[in-house]
């Protein structure tokens, strides 16, 4: 992949750095550290296209889950001094599980253990320190969450959707 | 039921059921799956654009007999959320419809995702 230069592309790779550090984040995925976590995190608007380069298949799915998609959304700048700018930007971060069967039947079980895990991985982005080649965030705006239909399970799996614009001080 | 579909019952649909069946797996939501023969459509695709990506709609139409202990298997009581397994792929019945001659025509669905996006990626066509 082409590597970030750049202020809007840097905030994105910066996001990512900070997203894969966190802990709850490297927990959620079953990561053992952040460079097993950063491989949970695909850069860009929409998932690598399908193997068969016509549609997923359901373990091709599932082998993606638990994933971040994070792409660039909005960017602003402004003068810092009077020799440098400071930037600011949002990025949209998606986040998608599978339901763990053991709980599929019981949707308070499916609902707590997703805010859960979300949103410790929420408050891990708004307090961790934020070192050089980091990102400060400074909102999330998260939408609702959404579940899968029964329809789609045999060919999607059953998993569970959340998408937020995360703001930042790059 | 018709005179029609009391002939259609006895004669066609077990003639038609001989030549042009193949035998599927019918899993219900809740219960054993059964192995039986059908008369399977040819399946029709389609492209639904969503707001978080692209999705593939494929829909056929699989006959069955109504009646379990007929010589081709059948099911008394299909319904929505129950599947099919045809040539190894899974589907779900989408419809069952009405029941007609002792069989029974189901609308079934895969729906594969082409595309996962973000909302928005996209621009209208």
């Amino acid at each position: 992949m082409t590597a970030a230069v750049g202020n809007l592309s840097l905030g994105v790779d910066r996001f990512m750095t900070t997203l894969a550090e966190s802990a709850a984040f490297q927990s959620w995925t079953a990561s053992l550290d952040a460079n097993g976590a950063r491989r949970r995190i695909h850069r860009g608007s929409r998932l690598p296209k399908p193997e068969n380069g016509r549609t997923y298949t359901r373990a091709e799915l599932e082998a993606y889950r638990p994933y971040a998609l994070v792409s660039s959304d909005t960017y602003q700048s402004a003068p810092d001094s009077s020799s440098s700018f400071k930037f600011t930007g949002t990025v949209t971060l998606i986040l998608e599980r599978d339901v763990p069967a053991p709980i599929s039947d019981d949707g308070a079980e499916v609902e707590i253990t997703f805010d859960n895990a979300i949103g410790q991985i929420f408050e891990d982005l708004e307090t961790r320190p934020t070192p050089e080649g980091h990102v400060v965030v400074t909102g999330i705006d998260q939408s609702a969450w959404t579940v899968s239909h029964p329809d789609v399970l045999e060919t999607q799996g059953e998993f569970q959707t959340v998408e937020a614009v995360v703001s930042y001080d790059g | 039921m018709s005179q029609f579909d009391d002939n259609f019952a006895a004669g066609s649909l077990p003639a038609l059921m001989e030549v042009h069946g193949q035998t599927i797996t019918y899993t219900p939501v809740t219960g054993s799956a059964v192995s039986l023969t059908a008369i399977v459509g040819e399946v029709n695709s389609s492209i639904d654009d969503e707001d978080d990506g692209r999705t593939e709609h494929r829909e056929r139409m699989v006959t069955i007999m109504t009646d379990p202990s007929s010589s081709f298997g059948g099911v008394a009581a299909p319904s929505h959320a129950d599947s099919v397994t045809i040539d190894s792929e899974v589907w779900a019945v989408d419809v069952p419809g009405k029941e007609r001659g002792h069989s029974v025509e189901l609308r079934v669905v895969r729906t594969p995702i082409v595309e996962r996006s973000r909302e928005g990626y996209r621009s209208s066509p």
